[in-house]
């Protein structure tokens, strides 16, 4: 590592160091593992909230949704159904949470000590995928009970799970960088996030969508994010190639602008935070 | 010759003095003020905290790096650790680099003493690799082998001290920013991160150290650079710099008063600060001469807010030739620590076994594990009457340890 650093003014569109990230990723692993043993040495489950917390939900939405609004869930099992929803959608919203508040949650990081700033939103994404796992691993227990196994799509998962998490990571590195400077903004994105929930069909099937409504439910990404997760996994819904393309595509120019916009503004963090 | 592993040139920052006070972080409140005043009437007032720095360091220097509060010190080192960006001016660096702007960065509470080390090392940028090799060494250096697995909340400030020091001495960067770090522990550890210090130096390190401790300046480094207001004062041999800054520090401390107020120029970016000190014996007087043996009071009140909920005191003196004579702290050595709500704070120095001459007082605000504020030479006293062939015991001046109480008042 001698190779000559320079330090000068930067402005305006910074290209991002994908050499020196690699170089910090076991620094990533660190902070993660730091986020995720905090947060349930101090929890009276431990780790067991990660499995207390999508069961309540699914008997929740199961009950409201399902029971007495008496909604449709695409001919799957309801608890199935809303399991899948509620496993892809936890995950995207924690991303985007842990995201947005990773450099206020960590500002005596960013005033003393150097390493690069995405490091932060990055590790951030550690204890929403630690929860991810392990509600999917409920998730597939659950479809073993009901007799399930996964369609021939299956290898679509990872396409759309990376489509969701561009997204998220993307608006959330925005927000991170403006949080930065204006910190109440992060309760903008905690009800953004709860908005968007109403928005997607997470717990509920996409036929139960009325006309009117539907061009506001089709023009939302995650829709298709978590249709698409449901679809890859279980067989059902409609999927087609277009859909496909123009979501990848929407995530990753919401991803690069994030990174871009983040990059940019990195450089007053420690200023102004 | 030695190869030059850092050049400054043309070094410059500039602040808004919105940023530095931390006005606003709230969104709503500046969509409010937007609506309020008349949009855009507001000048952006800004402050050059450097302007024009250029210095280089040689590989295996130990360079001081010293000037009053606010003078840009800290600023420096910031830049120089690329936690901020100049404004202006270019800095190349050869070699590797490790900042200790604080000690302690990045430790958990919940998380125990071994977790711990493992985190900050990791944070200081040390590979898995390394803090695995040098694990056994921290927990050693530290002295708290019996404590590893117990979460860091249940350490004493003393232990927590040693352990985040422990992991930071055990850096090996080829360049070593420190910033004033040595400030907080005990006499003891102290000294032991002094002696840290040394060795690094004789490693062939090359250290940046910041500091109002002019021994240890003075010990540590073979050359040092004055910063005032933002601008180089004065660089070359540590003695001529240090002599230098000494005296401006006397030419403008021709002043006994018993109540001196602190220069609001020092006060710039401080959140919390040491406002003004009044010197009075023990009946409750103002005075500035002080017999053998008698005790010193010193009231001092504080300004400003303190995000930490509790901060420590610490009192130097000095003979007026620069010579370190004793010292008090609150917190290493008695556990006192003041509420963030405590404003003014009564000393009590005394005996008084120093000999006779003028002296010198610093304050230093320590919170946590670092000074938010220091201010050097915030008093002065004369002391008389001291007859060394008369006592019963030997002075050892001009150090020495003397007694000394701390207390809150309201």
């Amino acid at each position: 590592m001698s190779d000559q650093i320079v330090i000068e003014p930067e402005t305006g569109w910074i290209r991002i160091d994908f050499k020196e990230l690699f170089e910090y990723r076991e620094l990533i692993g660190f902070l993660a593992w730091r986020d995720i043993m905090a947060q349930y040495k101090q929890a009276v489950f431990g780790i067991g909230w990660a499995v207390v917390k999508p069961v309540f939900s699914v008997i929740v939405y199961t009950l409201v949704f399902g029971k007495v609004a008496k909604l449709s869930s695409s001919g799957l099992p309801y608890p199935l159904f809303t399991l899948c929803g509620v496993v892809a959608w936890s995950f995207f919203a924690a991303s985007l949470d842990q995201s947005t508040v990773s450099l206020l949650n960590n500002t005596n990081l960013l005033t003393k000590v150097y390493f690069p700033r995405l490091i932060l939103p990055i590790s951030g994404l550690g204890r929403g995928a630690v929860d991810f796992v392990i509600s999917f691993i409920l998730l597939l227990i659950l479809m073993g009970i009901y007799g399930f196994s996964p369609s021939k799509t299956f290898y679509f998962l990872p396409v759309f799970f990376a489509m969701g998490l561009g997204l998220t990571l993307g608006i959330g590195l925005f927000f991170s960088a403006l949080c930065a400077k204006y910190h109440d903004l992060k309760f903008a994105v905690q009800f953004l996030i709860q908005l968007w929930f109403w928005v997607t069909p997470v717990a509920y099937g996409i036929e139960n969508i009325p006309e009117k409504l539907k061009i506001l439910f089709f023009l939302n990404p995650m829709t298709w994010i978590i249709e698409g997760f449901r679809w890859s996994l279980l067989g059902v819904g409609e999927m087609d190639l277009n859909k496909i393309l123009i979501t990848a595509s929407f995530s990753i120019v919401v991803l690069s602008g994030g990174l871009f916009y983040f990059r940019r503004m990195e450089g007053e963090f420690a200023d102004i935070i | 010759m030695s190869e030059t592993v850092i050049k400054v040139h043309n070094l410059s920052k500039r602040y808004n003095l919105g940023e530095l006070h931390n006005q606003t972080n709230s969104f709503r409140d500046k969509v409010i003020g937007f609506f309020k005043k008349n949009a855009g009437s507001e000048k952006r007032e800004t402050i050059w905290a450097l302007k024009d720095v250029s210095f280089e360091v040689k590989k295996g220097e130990i360079l001081g790096i010293i000037g009053r509060n606010g003078a840009g010190k800290s600023t420096l080192l910031k830049i120089l650790s690329r936690i901020t960006k100049p404004t202006r001016g270019k800095v190349l660096i050869n070699g590797s680099v490790s900042s200790l702007l604080e000690v302690g960065t990045g430790f958990h509470p919940e998380l125990t003493g071994r977790e711990n080390i493992y985190l900050n090392s990791a944070i200081l940028g040390m590979r898995k690799a390394e803090i695995d090799r040098k694990l056994d060494k921290i927990v050693d250096f530290a002295e708290i082998e019996k404590f590893i697995y117990t979460p860091v909340k249940r350490y004493s400030s003393g232990m927590y001290v040693r352990l985040a020091f422990a992991v930071a001495a055990h850096l090996e960067p080829d360049i070593l920013l420190v910033d004033e770090v040595l400030a907080v522990g005990d006499a003891a550890f102290q000294k032991k991160c002094i002696g840290k210090m040394e060795d690094v130096a004789m490693e062939g390190r090359t250290v940046l150290f910041v500091s109002h401790n002019m021994n240890a300046i003075r010990r540590l480094c073979g050359s040092a650079i004055w910063i005032d207001k933002g601008r180089i004062a004065q660089k070359g041999p540590t003695a001529q710099v240090v002599g230098e800054h000494e005296e401006s520090q006397l030419i403008r401390l021709n002043d006994f008063s018993f109540v001196r107020e602190r220069d609001p120029e020092e006060l710039t970016g401080l959140d919390f600060y040491i406002k003004r000190v009044e010197m009075l014996n023990p009946k409750m007087e103002y005075t500035n001469i002080f017999s053998y043996n008698d005790s010193l009071i010193l009231l001092v009140d504080l300004d400003g807010e303190l995000s930490e909920n509790k901060y420590s005191i610490e009192f130097r003196i000095y003979k007026d030739s620069g010579e370190f004579a004793c010292t008090g702290v609150s917190g290493a050595l008695h556990g006192i620590y003041f509420d963030n709500h405590t404003k003014r704070i009564k000393i009590n120095i005394g005996p008084l076994i120093l000999t006779n001459g003028k002296y010198k007082i610093s304050l230093s605000i320590i919170t946590g594990m670092s000074r938010a504020d220091t201010w050097e030479n915030a008093c002065l006293f004369n002391l008389i009457n001291c007859r060394p062939f008369s006592l019963p015991q030997e002075i050892k001046t001009p150090v020495c340890v003397i007694q000394h109480a701390f207390s809150a008042m309201e």
